[in-house]
């Protein structure tokens, strides 16, 4: 009986490193750092455009059609690790150390290695336009970014160079979390917290994109509560100055505290149908004009764990 | 005119101590979940350059160190033993 072929899928590896530069030249070595995704969807999108000229026809001509830009874009998903946010919190908030607020101006980008057992993938000067973190399945804490960046190139001889660094990591979990909303701790079924960074890269003049430009960002937490008296009493109709609300996971000597101290809730309560006694709510962080609260800001300490 | 003491607005709990802290990290405090007295009390400080120096991280750090030097705490025992996995809350 003939061995049939085997498709080695599972020997995909990842190594991340901060990028160096504009375009970056990174070297991956024994420092760069392999997460494991969950998923992992990144890859180069080519824009074809065919023209649209009055005297056409009824088909599209591959003669006529340009490549106008590729982008790298994607999702990358991963069971959220203390050492993992290490890496990404100053990706997505711009700020390189703990606690870390998002930056009005600059912020950080990264190149990852995708390695398959025939070939590599290397993406440069990557940026996260969105985080959204909630829990898995299974219960481990996810978290998913929306992924764009600068180029794409595949090259065998960059196989399996992404086996760098063993981080034996552990996921938090959704039960190491405690949800603070108006000064009470809530019981939460479920959450999801969703950071915009509002950073765009664009192409000017350029087939891939050379040019960063930053846009308004965002941060909402979604939640659903037990809908009772006392907290609809506590978490609805705060108007415009909202509530607190943090959120934070600890284990051992890790901690990670998510913090909106002015989270507006806009619209109220309405129940979940087949008499399920629980409300869902969704409130909008807003920062202060002088300063004195910010959009969000997360505290992390990790310490050092690997 | 002094300056006003900051609204410690946001709260979590860590180990057996609430934190209760002000939006910008200026200021924060750690009440004993055993007493419901303040243990004590941190403003954010500028000493060391190479970090931030946030009250909230100072407040985390201490609650850990302290968790870690103390043989008289026996609260996270309790709430781990009590909750039997649930995160204690209220």
């Amino acid at each position: 009986m003939a061995t049939p072929d085997v498709n080695q899928g599972f020997q995909t590896e990842w190594a991340f490193e901060l990028s160096n530069a504009q375009p970056s030249t990174e070297t991956f070595d024994g420092s760069s750092l392999a997460f494991e995704c969950v998923s992992d969807t990144v890859g180069v999108d080519e824009t074809i455009t065919d023209t649209a000229a009055l005297m056409g026809s009824r088909w599209k001509f591959e003669d006529r059609s340009r490549i106008t830009s590729e982008v790298v874009s994607g999702q990358m998903t991963f069971d959220m690790s203390p050492a993992l946010l290490d890496f990404f919190l100053p990706v997505i908030t711009g700020d390189a150390t703990s606690a870390h607020t998002p930056q009005a101006n600059g912020y950080t980008d990264f190149d990852f290695m995708r390695s398959e057992p025939a070939t590599a993938w290397l993406f440069r000067n990557c940026i996260v336009t969105q985080a959204a973190f909630r829990p898995g399945p299974e219960g481990l804490v996810r978290m998913a970014l929306d992924v764009t960046g600068r180029v794409g190139t595949y090259d065998g001889s960059f196989a399996n160079a992404a086996s760098q660094s063993d981080i034996h990591d552990e996921a938090y979990s959704n039960h190491e979390a405690v949800i603070n909303v108006a000064s009470g701790t809530r019981y939460v079924d479920n959450w999801e917290l969703v950071i915009n960074t509002g950073i765009e890269l664009i192409t000017s003049n350029s087939l891939t994109p050379n040019r960063a430009r930053a846009g308004e960002m965002s941060c909402t937490l979604n939640a659903n509560v037990e809908w009772t008296s006392a907290n609809e009493a506590a978490i609805y109709g705060q108007g415009k100055d909202g509530l607190a609300a943090t959120l934070t996971f600890s284990r051992e000597n890790m901690s990670t505290v998510f913090t909106m101290s002015t989270l507006v809730l806009p619209k109220s309560p309405v129940g979940f149908s087949n008499g399920d006694n629980r409300w869902n709510f969704q409130g909008v962080s807003k920062a202060s004009i002088g300063g004195s609260t910010g959009l969000y800001s997360i505290a992390h300490d990790s310490n050092n764990a690997s | 005119m002094p300056p006003s003491k900051p609204e410690l607005r946001c709260q979590t709990t860590l180990q057996g101590y609430e934190i209760n802290y002000a939006g910008d990290l200026s200021a924060a405090e750690c009440v004993d979940l055993e007493t419901g007295q303040t243990a004590k009390s941190f403003t954010a400080g500028k000493e060391n350059k190479s970090s931030k120096n946030d009250a909230l991280t100072k407040a985390v750090a201490w609650v850990k160190g302290n968790q870690g030097k103390s043989a008289k705490r026996t609260y996270k025992d309790k709430l781990d033993k009590d909750s039997e996995g649930d995160n204690g809350n209220a």
